[in-house]
């Protein structure tokens, strides 16, 4: 499971598409998502991530977002 | 009735009522809907126009700090911030795209299972303000350019029609594909100056892996359209086309504007 997400998460990556160069923190959402997945594992990992997106607003200020 | 739905559906069908033929509907709401978005993509295309000029230098970056998440992510935000990149939208905004194209979806197939016979009028009707409320045994005209709407480029080539029949599906279908194609080429064209920097920073054997599957995901998208698209009926494929289409020319608009640092 775990490793089919990290998969799934790269492969994202490698799709050329406009949308990842708006994210407003570092690292970006997927960076995030993939780190604590690794961390956490995959049910927390995931729900720590998609908390994650949901931040990623334009109303957020964004800036530096590591996973604790 | 359903509320994400009916906006989607009142405007195909409102349209399709103004023009006359259910193909001319999808391309306005298709134009209507990008120009809705510039808002979110306007900042997205400016700053990833910035980021690939800076990519060279987040990559020294990257390698500098290579153990040290923390002061890696200060010092990307460091740079971001002299270089004056602020992604004004975010992330969530771009799932709400996402989520925008899968409800005109639904509201695209509700109209098309109607008119094959598959689905109620009520349930049409049930999301249409009075005024657009098509009446009982109505039949839509669903031929845009000489071709039936609710079929697939499949299901044509199969029914064995001339040449001519397959003009519209294919100029749709490899139209999408090439248009994506340029779409990600401008996404990414500085691939052969920043192959050079790298080279210089790094004389890894990861880097020019890095760069051929770059190379191999220029035409994963075309490639996956070519694939997906043949199966799928006209209408969605002229949606495709032209949001595509519309995409690239905000592209090239934003390209053609004078850097301002």
């Amino acid at each position: 499971m775990k490793k089919i997400i990290l998969k799934i998460l790269s492969f994202y990556k490698k799709i050329p598409y406009l949308g990842h160069s708006s994210c407003k923190f570092v690292p970006t959402c997927s960076e995030y998502t993939a780190e604590a997945v690794q961390k956490y594992g995959s049910v927390k990992g995931l729900f720590l991530g998609i908390k994650r997106i949901i931040r990623c607003n334009p109303f957020n200020k964004g800036g530096v977002d590591l996973v604790k | 009735m359903n509320i994400l739905i009916a906006p989607f559906i009142n405007a195909l069908i409102g349209l399709y009522h103004l023009f006359g033929n259910f193909g001319w509907a999808v391309i306005a709401v298709t134009v209507i809907i990008r120009l809705l978005l510039i808002p979110l993509v306007l900042p997205t295309l400016k700053s990833s126009k910035k980021m690939m000029l800076l990519q060279p230098k987040i990559k020294k970056i990257q390698e500098e700090f290579k153990n040290d998440k923390k002061a890696l992510a200060a010092a990307q935000m460091e740079l971001y911030k002299k270089e004056g990149i602020n992604p004004l939208s975010g992330c969530l905004p771009q799932i709400a795209q996402i989520a925008v194209l899968i409800i005109f979806f639904s509201a695209f197939n509700m109209v098309v299972n109607y008119s094959m016979g598959k689905g109620s009028l009520d349930a049409v009707n049930k999301n249409l303000i009075p005024a657009f409320q098509l009446k009982q045994d109505y039949k839509m005209n669903l031929t845009f350019l000489g071709s039936d709407l609710t079929k697939s480029p499949s299901q044509i080539y199969k029914s064995g029609v001339n040449v001519i029949g397959l003009l519209l599906p294919l100029i749709l279908l490899i139209g999408s594909a090439v248009l994506q194609f340029f779409s990600s080429k401008l996404m990414m064209p500085a691939t052969k100056t920043d192959q050079l920097v790298v080279e210089k920073v790094t004389k890894d054997k990861e880097d020019d892996m890095m760069a051929m599957m770059r190379t191999q995901s220029l035409y994963m998208m075309p490639a996956m359209t070519l694939f997906i698209g043949w199966g799928f009926n006209l209408g969605i494929l002229l949606y495709w086309f032209m949001n595509s289409l519309v995409m690239l020319l905000q592209q090239l608009a934003v390209e053609k504007k004078p850097m301002v640092k």
